[in-house]
């Protein structure tokens, strides 16, 4: 048997218009006029592996900020984990924070930190035991990566992972990061 | 479904609210404000196999669409989560709900928030209301977001390493329609302090009316959390970690009806919890270790409205046979342990080895090991594992299976790449006309290309008697018929805020797991296209 399907709703349409007609989060180099996510992470604090609570606005000022979401059991979160871990030892000194955001929840929040040390993994890590942190910064899919400059503006955000990634972002925190040692 | 229509109806007024407060968000926002949101469209055409409805047509169309917006002006944040759902064979199954709309307020350490919220009492012995992002259900032939949420109150206050929270809210479960009248209200708090350097005790305590002349369920409890890492350094052991949890829990009052079920005294409600875990960065020449252990206790700890979710010891993994074989937590009555260590030579060769295990009710058990072994080179990767288990809990139990798989990522250029999975399993069921052994296989290939797409090709097959659509085995042989499941997967980047995902071919049907928590999958046979935005 077949029917003609159903119409689609009205308002599923209007926030499809919504969606496509909201300007995109940055360009490619620098952001036009879009507003900070400071606020968001004013009201977001995490425990740290040590169970020490961290501010996430706290991250901003010094420089460019990566904030990736991923779990121990999401296989292209630890595919990017290597990619990560070079940006944080080749960019920290000149003001980049790369922060992992661990969304294991408390069935697996006992292998994180484990995990981290056996692999050599040294950029902090943040607890997001109940998801808060997933769910006020919209990353509904693991892994999410969220760039934000020193300001908290949003220069780049993407779902999922396919391998030489984020040797691309480099060329959009150069402007960001602070000059090379021997410049 | 008439008095679903009807509670749909009552609400219109309700619903009016929030959308006019989105729009005034949208129209009205102050410079300084930040307006963040997210969409998730998906849209269907096929059908579940083994849909037991007779007048389901095979180009049956559904639309889902769950759309959440939040609005950030200094201490105040506003928003609201709006999901539709169509479905072509019957109108009656749609629906257009406000699921969520909250209220927060935040100055120096104190947040008072009204409307739905999420929450977690110690490790979730007691209390988890929760989401995970991004998960659609299906059940009953519809589909909705997975939420676990309250609806209610709470205050959280925060001042140095005290900190406290005090909830009170109607509770959803993940299997009921948005739609549905909560039940039940379930009031807690709890409180925890860092009393030492390394040292944090808590209290916690829950309370769960069902309001419907049920019994009213008390649950306090305690926790605390060590890091042993100042005592470590007294012994010149700096760069090793130490740390351990411990929960406690009595449950009282609940529900004899439970307690007879399950064959536990409604008096001996109670959960313990033990975690502990220990890193040493250096134990050898260019060797790394890790290892956590954890036990867990649970009697009659199935606590009513399913607003607890304790931690389940079991491992959750990547690899898709296994991910789908996973042992499903009793609460009710079960007792285990977990261990698992990781080694690391050179950053280039890692072994994980893990061993679980479970006693539940009626001397059914739950027994797993399992091994993986990685070797890397920059992006070049390549694992094999291997996993043997028993679980006594599935229907029907299996015994006696082995896995056995491998895993390849082979970069040919810098923004290039190709994966390849090959997993084979083999077990045996316990029916109750006699053991039945089965296989399932596993294929999947990618090819992805860095910020732009991926595409990938899986194939499954699988003659396992405990399949949702295993069908009948041949009278001769006993042997139950193989079924095939093929299909494609492309996944793209339209820009920095869109990403489509589409899928064509069969999916097998059965358990998932995302993030720690598993649910049920129906098998799919059609086409199927999702749209996940953030802006």
């Amino acid at each position: 048997m077949r029917h003609p399907p159903a119409k689609p709703c009205g308002l599923v349409a209007a926030a499809l218009i919504l969606l496509f007609v909201t300007p995109p989060a940055a360009s490619e180099t620098e952001p036009k006029g879009k507003s900070s996510l400071a606020d968001v992470l004013a009201s977001l604090s995490l425990p740290d592996l040590d169970g020490k609570k961290v501010e996430l606005d706290t991250l901003l000022g010094s420089g460019p900020v990566i904030l990736d979401f991923w779990a121990t059991w999401c296989k292209p979160c630890l595919m990017a984990m290597p990619e990560l871990q070079e940006l944080h030892v080749d960019l920290a000194a000149r003001g980049l924070r790369v922060v992992g955001i661990n969304e294991d929840g408390p069935r697996n929040a006992p292998k994180v930190r484990p995990f981290l040390t056996a692999n050599g993994y040294t950029f902090p890590v943040l607890l997001d035991l109940n998801r808060e942190a997933q769910q006020r910064l919209h990353a509904n899919a693991l892994p999410t990566t969220i760039v934000l400059d020193k300001n908290g503006v949003v220069l780049h955000s993407s779902f999922g992972y396919r391998p030489g990634e984020f040797e691309k972002l480099r060329a959009l925190l150069e402007p960001h990061l602070a000059p090379k040692p021997n410049e | 479904m008439s008095r679903l229509r009807a509670s749909h109806r009552s609400r219109t007024a309700a619903r009016a609210a929030p959308a006019g407060l989105g729009i005034a968000l949208l129209v009205a926002a102050p410079a300084t404000a930040q307006i963040t949101g997210s969409n998730l469209l998906q849209a269907r055409v096929g059908v579940d196999p083994y849909d037991p409805r007779l007048d389901v047509p095979d180009n049956r169309y559904t639309l889902f669409d769950q759309f959440h917006l939040d609005y950030d002006h200094a201490s105040l944040q506003l928003g609201f989560r709006f999901e539709h759902y169509d479905a072509s064979e019957d109108g009656s199954l749609g629906y257009s709900e406000f699921v969520q709309r909250y209220a927060v307020w935040r100055d120096r350490g104190l947040s008072v928030r009204v409307g739905n919220f999420h929450a977690l009492l110690g490790r979730g012995l007691l209390l988890r209301a929760f989401e995970l992002p991004g998960v659609v259900r299906e059940e009953q032939f519809r589909q909705y977001g997975y939420l676990r949420d309250m609806d209610g109150a709470s205050v959280e206050f925060r001042h140095g390493t005290f900190e406290a929270v005090v909830l009170s809210g109607k509770p959803r479960r993940a299997d009921e329609p948005p739609e549905t009248e909560r039940s039940g209200l379930a009031s807690g708090a709890q409180a925890s302090m860092r009393v030492v350097p390394g040292l944090e005790l808590g209290a916690e305590y829950l309370r769960f009316d069902a309001q419907n002349g049920g019994p009213t369920t008390e649950v306090p409890g305690g926790f605390a959390q060590i890091a042993f890492e100042p005592w470590l350094a007294k012994m010149g052991l700096e760069s090793v970690t130490l740390g351990a949890y411990v929960e406690y829990a009595e449950a009282m009052g609940l529900d004899p009806a439970t307690s007879i079920a399950t064959g536990v005294d409604p008096d001996e409600g109670r959960g313990t919890y033990v975690a502990t875990d220990l890193s040493i960065p250096l134990i050898g020449p260019h060797l790394h270790a890790g290892a956590s252990w954890e036990y867990k206790d649970y009697r009659n700890l199935l606590l009513p409205g399913g607003i607890n979710e304790p931690p389940t010891l079991v491992r959750e993994h990547t690899y898709a046979l296994l991910n789908r074989s996973t042992h499903v937590l009793e609460p009710a009555q079960e007792e285990g342990s977990q261990f698992e260590t990781r080694f690391d030579w050179r950053r280039r060769v890692d072994l994980t080895l893990n061993w679980s295990r479970a006693e539940n009710a009626d001397t059914r058990r739950f027994r797993e090991f399992f091994a993986e072994l990685a070797a890397h080179r920059g992006a070049l990767g390549l694992s094999l594992f291997y996993d043997e288990s028993e679980d006594g809990s599935t229907i029907p139990p299996v015994f006696d299976r082995r896995t056995l798989g491998t895993h390849a990522l082979l970069p040919f250029h810098p923004e290039h790449s190709v994966e390849l999975e090959v997993e084979r399993m083999e077990g045996t069921r316990d029916l109750s006309t006699g053991d039945i052994d089965f296989t399932d296989e596993y294929a999947s290939l990618t090819y992805a290309w860095a910020s732009h797409l991926s595409l990938t090709a899986a194939y499954t097959r699988t003659d396992d008697p405990g399949d949702p659509g295993a069908g009948e085995p041949d009278p001769a042989t006993g042997v139950y018929p193989r079924h095939d499941f093929a299909s494609l997967g492309l996944s793209v980047r339209v820009s920095s805020q869109h990403e489509v995902l589409a899928f064509w071919g069969q999916r097998r049907g059965g358990i998932a797991c995302t993030a720690g928590t598993c649910y049920l999958v129906p098998a799919f046979d059609g086409v199927s296209v999702q749209l996940s935005s953030r802006f």
